[in-house]
């Protein structure tokens, strides 16, 4: 099955949930993945923009950690708003988060373009349903 | 005597005139009486002005030319009006002979009565009584009213007989009585009495003998009718009863007092409400037993009340009861004035409001407990929230890896992969017990700064002092400036806990400074209310606080890159602020510097 590479982007400031979640879609012989991941939201922004102002092949996922420092994930989608960071809104996103506090889980209500919620943790087999039905 | 000296002094003058009036004789007298002048001839009747000899109304002329009429001529005169008596007489050849002499003097009397008549029948039609004369056997002789309906009977029915035939028995007889005492003594005599009419209409009279000068057998009975002023006696007979009730019997206290605030009449309430008996209340003025710190406001209601500024007015205060305890009474306090407006005196209701005051107070108390219950419910919630938010994100994180990590190390059939998640899986339970270690860290310092700590009075500049002292190194660093304005000098609270909160406001300062300008670190403190005020600021990076506001206080929050900092001394601040009672805010702008101020409970 000849597919194209698709480009998934982590964000999430946990140095050793980012190696397993690479881990886990690196090495999966049914799908062609780039994955690429950032430690904070504000790298994140600085690195896609200029993938974008560089016309660079975009995320088609992106998986977004909630708790991180000096921006949450929820400061994000709200950055996503601006016309500046628009651009993003063309990818799938998903929060990745451990929480289960209703308060966080009903919260992606509020941005039209975050597909849906993962809870950590996460299995392999779900990741990989996920990017295939999405 | 002759003839003409007789003629000469007589009084009597004449004249003739034909029908027409126009006078063809007259004699020197008749010229004398009526002033005409000795030349003047062509003199006719019609000038004169004929009054009525009765009535001394003006007579028009054709009315006056007749046999026999007599008139009266009045000749206007500078001095004394002259008024001439003229009597016609008709001769065969219809010329009239009119003979004059002068009755000024009868006239002028004439006229005289007439006014007084005229004054008296004024005087008598105001007059709404009926005058009988009734000689000593109670006979009637005679009436006077102005209104004749005033008479029971028409007056036929009752002159020339006996009042026992027209009044009723008892009532006529005592009047008979009193009419011969009245005439033995020669005194006045007065008597009340009521008559029935049908349909219930009583109405009552008032009745007085009088004796009449120079007569023995004769009196006057003056008789008014009174019944509108017994109505309105009766009224006020009433309503002074009634008032009377509604002062003594009142729940309300009830005093009259002198404008020097000596009681006049009180009721029992009063009595109960002060524990003084009237007696004494008239010793004591209203003053002497008000509480000192009400006295100059009771002062300034009488006095406004006497000058006119108000009619009354309602306010609380605090008598001194006669067993040495105070009594809150509600008061409601008017002036009276006499019909001059002069004020009399002072009318005092008295409400006690102990009872209301002191429900009150525990009231207040208890709204007080309830808001302070209310700040720890709302602080410990916010607590929970944060501790649910703590498992979620900071806990609930690396077991979620430590989980993935089992399951990948399960499925993994190479071993150098399993071998890095197994230092994966290590690392994670690393990061786990470093969380918790820092929760442990945050709970020993919340709880030790609080528990095993009695409250004392804390010098703010002695701890800056001591703060300054321990982090010398980083302020020589920094090249930080501190300075300190505490107008709150000292404070009473638990030492540490206080002691940390300013060393991580100043830490903080000193952290997340702007390496382009000298820092600069300013505390002070004011009261507020029942609160000191601890006012950190500094000239550092300052922060966007739309965006961090929410999160600042919170478990590892870290909005600033590149400072090594685990997000934890806010947090700590926060709880440790929170278990002293108090409050803390911020206030901040990106790039200018950041403000914190603490509230402090002051105790």
């Amino acid at each position: 099955m000849a597919t194209k590479s698709k480009n998934v982007v982590l964000i999430d400031d946990n140095a050793i949930f980012r190696m397993v979640f690479g881990a886990m879609l690196t090495h999966n012989e049914n799908l062609d993945l780039t994955v690429c991941s950032y430690e904070n939201a504000l790298d994140a922004l600085d690195g896609l923009k200029s993938d974008y102002d560089q016309q660079l092949e975009l995320p088609d996922y992106l998986f977004v950690d909630i708790n991180m420092p000096y921006m949450t994930g929820w400061e994000l989608m709200e950055k996503i708003k601006e016309k500046e960071y628009a651009f993003l809104q063309n990818c799938k996103i998903f929060i990745i988060s451990s929480s289960p506090l209703e308060s966080d889980v009903q919260r992606i209500q509020q941005y039209p373009y975050i597909n849906d919620y993962i809870l950590k943790p996460v299995s392999k087999e779900k990741l990989l349903h996920l990017l295939t039905t999405f | 005597m002759n003839n003409d000296f007789l003629n000469s002094h007589r009084t009597e003058g004449f004249l003739c005139c034909n029908s027409n009036g126009a006078v063809f004789h007259i004699t020197d007298q008749a010229r004398k009486l009526l002033e005409l002048d000795d030349l003047k001839s062509d003199i006719i009747i019609q000038d004169f002005i004929f009054l009525d000899s009765n009535t001394l109304l003006p007579i028009p002329f054709e009315e006056t030319v007749k046999d026999g009429a007599n008139y009266i001529i009045e000749i206007p005169s500078a001095k004394h009006q002259k008024y001439i008596s003229a009597t016609f007489i008709q001769d065969d050849n219809d010329n009239l002979i009119i003979s004059l002499y002068d009755n000024s003097i009868l006239i002028r009397k004439l006229i005289e009565l007439k006014k007084q008549e005229y004054n008296q029948r004024l005087l008598v039609s105001s007059i709404n009584d009926i005058i009988f004369e009734v000689n000593k056997d109670g006979i009637f002789l005679n009436y006077w009213t102005n209104k004749p309906n005033l008479l029971i009977h028409p007056p036929s029915s009752f002159i020339g007989r006996p009042l026992t035939d027209i009044l009723p028995q008892e009532i006529s007889y005592k009047i008979l009585s009193l009419i011969r005492s009245s005439i033995r003594e020669k005194k006045q005599k007065t008597f009340e009495y009521a008559l029935q009419y049908p349909k219930d209409v009583l109405r009552w009279y008032s009745l007085i003998v009088k004796n009449i000068p120079d007569q023995s057998e004769i009196v006057a009975l003056v008789i008014t009718d009174i019944t509108k002023q017994k109505e309105y006696q009766d009224k006020l007979i009433f309503s002074e009863q009634r008032f009377y009730q509604a002062f003594h019997f009142s729940g309300v206290g009830t005093t009259l007092t002198s404008l020097e605030g000596y009681l006049l009449e009180g009721n029992k309430t009063v009595s109960q409400i002060l524990g003084y008996s009237k007696e004494e209340l008239q010793q004591i003025r209203s003053i002497d037993i008000t509480h000192s710190e009400d006295k100059n406001y009771d002062l300034t209601v009488r006095k406004e009340l006497i000058e006119g500024k108000k009619n009354y007015h309602t306010f609380l205060k605090r008598y001194l009861h006669k067993d040495n305890y105070y009594v809150w009474c509600s008061i409601t306090i008017s002036l009276v004035r006499d019909t001059s407006d002069q004020p009399q005196y002072f009318i005092v209701q008295l409400v006690d409001m102990t009872e209301f005051i002191r429900n009150n107070e525990e009231l207040k108390l208890k709204k007080k407990k309830l808001e302070t219950i209310k700040a720890h419910l709302e602080s410990k919630i916010v607590q929970n929230e944060e501790a649910n938010y703590i498992i979620a994100h900071n806990l609930l994180s690396p077991i979620a890896n430590i989980k993935m990590l089992v399951d990948n190390i399960k499925a993994s059939e190479e071993n150098g992969m399993k071998d890095a998640f197994l230092d994966l899986l290590s690392s994670s339970c690393k990061e786990l017990e470093e969380t918790l270690d820092d929760l442990k860290d945050i709970a020993s310092k919340i709880n030790n700064s609080i528990q095993n700590e009695e409250k004392e009075t804390c010098n703010f500049n002695d701890i800056l002092n001591n703060i300054i002292e321990l982090k010398q190194p980083l302020i020589t660093k920094k090249n930080a400036r501190i300075r300190s304005n505490f107008q709150a000098v000292d404070i009473r609270t638990h030492r540490l806990a206080l002691f940390t909160i300013m060393e991580e406001l100043i830490d903080n300062a000193l952290q997340f400074s702007e390496p382009s300008r000298i820092l600069d670190i300013q505390l002070d403190t004011h009261y507020d209310e029942d609160s000191i005020i601890l006012t950190v600021k500094d000239n550092g990076l300052g922060m966007d606080l739309n965006k961090v506001k929410s999160q600042l206080f919170m478990f590892k929050k870290i909005f600033h890159r590149g400072f090594n900092t685990k997000g934890l001394g806010l947090n700590i601040t926060k709880y440790q602020v929170d278990s002293l009672g108090g409050k803390i805010d911020v206030e901040s702008m990106l790039g200018e510097g950041t403000t914190f101020y603490v509230k402090f409970p002051n105790t």
